[in-house]
């Protein structure tokens, strides 16, 4: 046995010449003391999707390093059986996740852990949203970043992305898009809280190209990698807030039925108008968070093959529709009221003879 | 399919064509309905759907202290090229209300004024007037309308138009 096995609080008759079958005996014990010695830190072991963190006490290694990318993985010594491959441990208010075969020496397993530096966000197929911390690495280190056509240049650049092996991350379709751009932080501060949705900032989107869901699994735990390529942004790529906090997203999240950005309403005293008679007065009312009414200028629309043939005023918040032809009469059209950050609503106006 | 030209349809245009124009009338709304002030639009058409009818005005189904008026669109000759409209129109009061109302530029009891009014409308508004078939509608006869709680008179108006 090594001396400085004898450094440890080894209980006296443990010096005796059974020194082996003391270790096998009691090493886990020891290696609990060195839990509580200043060597060790606090750390947090948390699954897939951090709903489940706990903490614990941990020997994280290879702080120091001589090379940049020596800094961005660790070995951490944990008590036999605490991780697996694909799950992250929280150190120093970074999330790293567990790649590699974690095993163990009879006293203390290792893991080996690399950096997340990204949190990705997507929809999966099921219209959720659906986030998981990456560790982002260059797969194109010194590529010029353009691909040139014959006639224009794409983008052109890989990253290698590595992250848990849970459900959502192995259903990532060919062809995902993601936004992965630290700019996205300094646009949400420029919003300034007030901004529901922005499409028009610049970001830099990639697409999953490749992926290995079989060369990191190790039946009971593992970890997911692909290859993401880089593409020119869509129409739809920017920001999102749902259910209150934002997201930066590749694709239009489905909010409009789920959480109706602000209501509104229609007021009227009757959805028919009369031919010849007096015009049909709707007022648009606005809603705020808190259900107050707000001022809101009104986009109205409507939507019909008659239009010219309608008498339309605007009044405040107010729109009044007269028509005299007897031609319209039992014809309808759509009437629809809209504004920025409020849901479209509309309804349905008859042109009825009065009678 | 081409639709034809129906020989009774000037029935229901030319009821389209009163209502609306006894209802811009504010005279007639305010002999009919009294104060309006505060009513929505929506009311009051509802309350003048109720004193305008389409129909005929048969006796005792109303029970109101009000005034109406009950007309209907008969065809009285058809002819291969030419149809004959025809008009009748009840303006009817109820007798607890006939002498107690008062219009500048207007004569009469009640059922009298109401009448006038009718005639302003639909003959002496030269738009109304042209926008029955052919020519203008023209007032032909007025007769006496007299039972137990209504009294008025029968107004019958003529216009021709294509078949």
């Amino acid at each position: 046995m090594a001396k400085e096995w004898y450094l440890l609080k080894t209980p006296h008759d443990q010096i005796s010449g059974y020194e082996d079958e003391a270790l096998n005996d009691f090493c886990e014990e020891s290696f609990y003391e060195v839990l509580e010695s200043e060597i060790s830190d606090d750390v947090e072991l948390c699954n897939y999707d951090l709903s489940i963190c706990t903490p614990m006490r941990a020997v994280v290694q290879n702080n120091v390093q001589d090379t940049r990318l020596k800094t961005l993985s660790r070995a951490v010594l944990l008590p036999i059986g605490s991780c697996k491959a694909g799950m992250y441990i929280k150190y120093k208010n970074r999330y790293w996740l567990v790649i590699g075969l974690v095993d163990d020496n009879k006293m203390y397993e290792k893991a080996i852990v690399t950096l997340c530096n990204y949190l990705l966000t997507w929809i999966n197929n099921k219209k959720q949203i659906v986030q998981r911390w990456v560790n982002a690495a260059s797969a194109s280190q010194y590529n010029n970043g353009e691909t040139s056509t014959q006639s224009y240049f794409v983008r052109s650049d890989q990253l290698l992305i590595l992250m848990p092996d849970d459900n959502e991350c192995l259903m990532l379709q060919q062809g995902q898009r993601f936004i992965m751009d630290k700019r996205c932080k300094m646009y949400e501060e420029e919003f300034e809280g007030s901004v529901l949705y922005d499409t028009s900032k610049s970001v830099i989107t990639y697409q999953l190209t490749r992926s290995d869901s079989i060369l990191y699994d190790y039946q009971d735990s593992g970890h997911y990698e692909f290859m993401a390529y880089q593409d020119e942004q869509h129409e739809n790529d920017g920001y999102y807030v749902i259910d209150g906090k934002g997201y930066w997203l590749c694709e239009k999240p489905d909010i409009e039925d789920e959480t109706a950005i602000l209501s509104s309403e229609i007021e009227f005293d009757t959805l028919e108008i009369f031919n010849g008679l007096d015009a049909g007065i709707f007022k648009a009312v606005f809603y705020d968070d808190n259900g107050d009414v707000a001022d809101v200028s009104p986009q109205w629309d409507i939507e019909c093959d008659f239009l010219d043939n309608l008498t339309v005023e605007y009044d405040g918040n107010s729109v009044c529709i007269s028509v005299d032809n007897k031609e319209l009469i039992n014809k309808s059209f759509e009437l629809s009221l809209g504004a920025e950050n409020y849901e479209t609503i509309s309804v349905t106006v008859t042109i009825r003879a009065f009678i | 399919m081409a639709r034809r030209n129906k020989t009774t349809s000037e029935r229901g245009k030319f009821k389209e064509e009163i209502h609306a124009a006894l209802y811009k009338s504010d005279d007639i709304r305010k002999l009919l309905l009294n104060d309006t002030s505060g009513m929505s639009a929506s009311k009051i058409r509802e309350e003048f759907k109720n004193h305008v009818k389409s129909h005929l005005f048969i006796d005792d189904t109303i029970e109101e202290t009000d005034s109406f008026i009950y007309y209907d669109v008969t065809m009285p000759y058809l002819e291969p090229n030419i149809k004959g409209c025809r008009v009748i129109m009840y303006v009817i009061c109820h007798r607890d209300i006939l002498d107690n109302y008062y219009a500048e530029g207007y004569y009469g009891n009640r059922a009298d004024i109401l009448s006038e009014m009718i005639e302003d409308v639909l003959i002496n508004d030269e738009k109304v007037a042209n926008s029955f078939g052919i020519g203008e509608l023209t007032l032909d006869s007025v007769d006496i309308y007299n039972s137990t709680r209504f009294y008025g008179c029968i107004m019958t108006f003529n216009v021709p138009t294509f078949r």
